[in-house]
């Protein structure tokens, strides 16, 4: 593996209730991240591609992880979405070597199809930020009930020389989600956004 | 939803405003909320329609979903709001991602609603993929 692993965190939301109403079945979603030596830290290089052949390795890794924290097989779920921070001596550029050119393939090999664009946000910051890593409906972009966030947070990652990696997952959209809109049971999900 | 369509409006007027007065320079957007501790993650959700839609409108039709995030939180809370390309979401230079936050806001019951635009690229994008300058724009995809 090219990636230099420092660790990986797994953390699984499971939401129960909501404004004192039950959500039956509990709606439950999993990030998987990793913190990751950053090879180019601290000089321009024009080349990004060592990243992006690492960003390869993480979808397949972080999915497989997030999938298992939930405990359920990729094709069950339903939304996902990736985010990335770069350390303080990278480019805003590190995340997106790492998270667009080849991340997605293994991600979608993992949950079987996914058909709409995986939602992404990146961020250069310190040992602590917060990452919110959008969710979106993984066949149809526009399915209303599936529109989410998850925010996750390391606190030492990541480091100057670090960028912290996740992906996330969900088996469900948002608990009590009741806006209208393009539902699940409506979609054709070949398109990626309908 | 209908009570703040004028909110989104207002809004994505006065982002056009800052970023010179001519809607034409822009070519990323997002949006997102924060819903403070007495709320739902779902009253957050209201804000798809009102602020997504009025930007596209500002901004001539644009074709692309506009990309967002949502969470819960109390003042202070941080959240980045994804931004994509307005007329072709797989514009790989133009996936990106802006912080916002108010240290005394969103209180219990309150939400914060956020619309962000840009007016380009990530600074020095070399990760290839769909360029701005090769897309059809009919799709909102490419």
């Amino acid at each position: 593996m090219k990636a230099k692993i420092r660790k990986i965190v797994i953390l699984v939301e499971e939401t129960r209730s909501e404004m004192g109403k039950t959500v039956e079945p509990p709606t439950r979603r999993a990030a998987a991240a990793a913190v990751i030596e950053n090879p180019f830290a601290g000089r321009y290089v024009e080349d990004l591609t060592e990243l992006m052949e690492i960003g390869e390795e993480l979808g397949a890794l972080l999915t497989e992880r997030a999938v298992a924290a939930l405990g359920i097989p990729g094709p069950s779920a339903e939304s996902y979405g990736k985010a990335a921070a770069v350390g303080e001596n990278g480019e805003l550029e590190h995340a997106a070597a790492v998270l667009h050119p080849k991340l997605g393939t293994p991600v979608r090999k993992v949950l079987g199809k996914g058909a709409a664009l995986i939602p992404s946000t990146k961020k250069r910051g310190g040992p602590g930020v917060p990452l919110d890593i959008p969710l979106g409906h993984k066949d149809a972009a526009y399915v209303r009930s599936h529109f989410d966030g998850m925010e996750i947070r390391v606190n030492d990652a990541p480091r100057a020389n670090e960028i912290l990696v996740a992906i996330a997952v969900t088996d469900s959209g948002r608990p009590l989600a009741r806006v209208g809109g393009l539902t699940e049971d409506q979609i054709k999900g070949e398109d990626g956004l309908r | 939803m209908n009570d703040l369509k004028p909110l989104g409006l207002e809004l994505a007027k006065l982002l056009v405003a800052e970023l010179g007065g001519d809607a034409k320079v822009v070519e990323g957007y997002g949006k997102g909320a924060i819903v403070g501790a007495n709320g739902e993650l779902e009253h957050g959700a209201l804000w798809h329609v009102p602020g997504g839609y009025a930007m596209r409108e500002i901004l001539n039709g644009a074709k692309a979903i506009v990309p967002s995030a949502k969470k819960v939180g109390g003042p202070g809370t941080r959240l980045d709001v994804p931004i994509t390309h307005i007329n072709a979401s797989y514009v790989r230079s133009h996936f990106d991602a802006m912080e916002v936050g108010i240290s005394d806001a969103p209180r219990a019951d309150e939400m914060v609603l956020v619309l962000v635009m840009t007016t380009g690229a990530r600074v020095h994008a070399r990760v290839g993929g769909l360029k701005a300058s090769d897309i059809k724009g009919e799709d909102g995809l490419r």
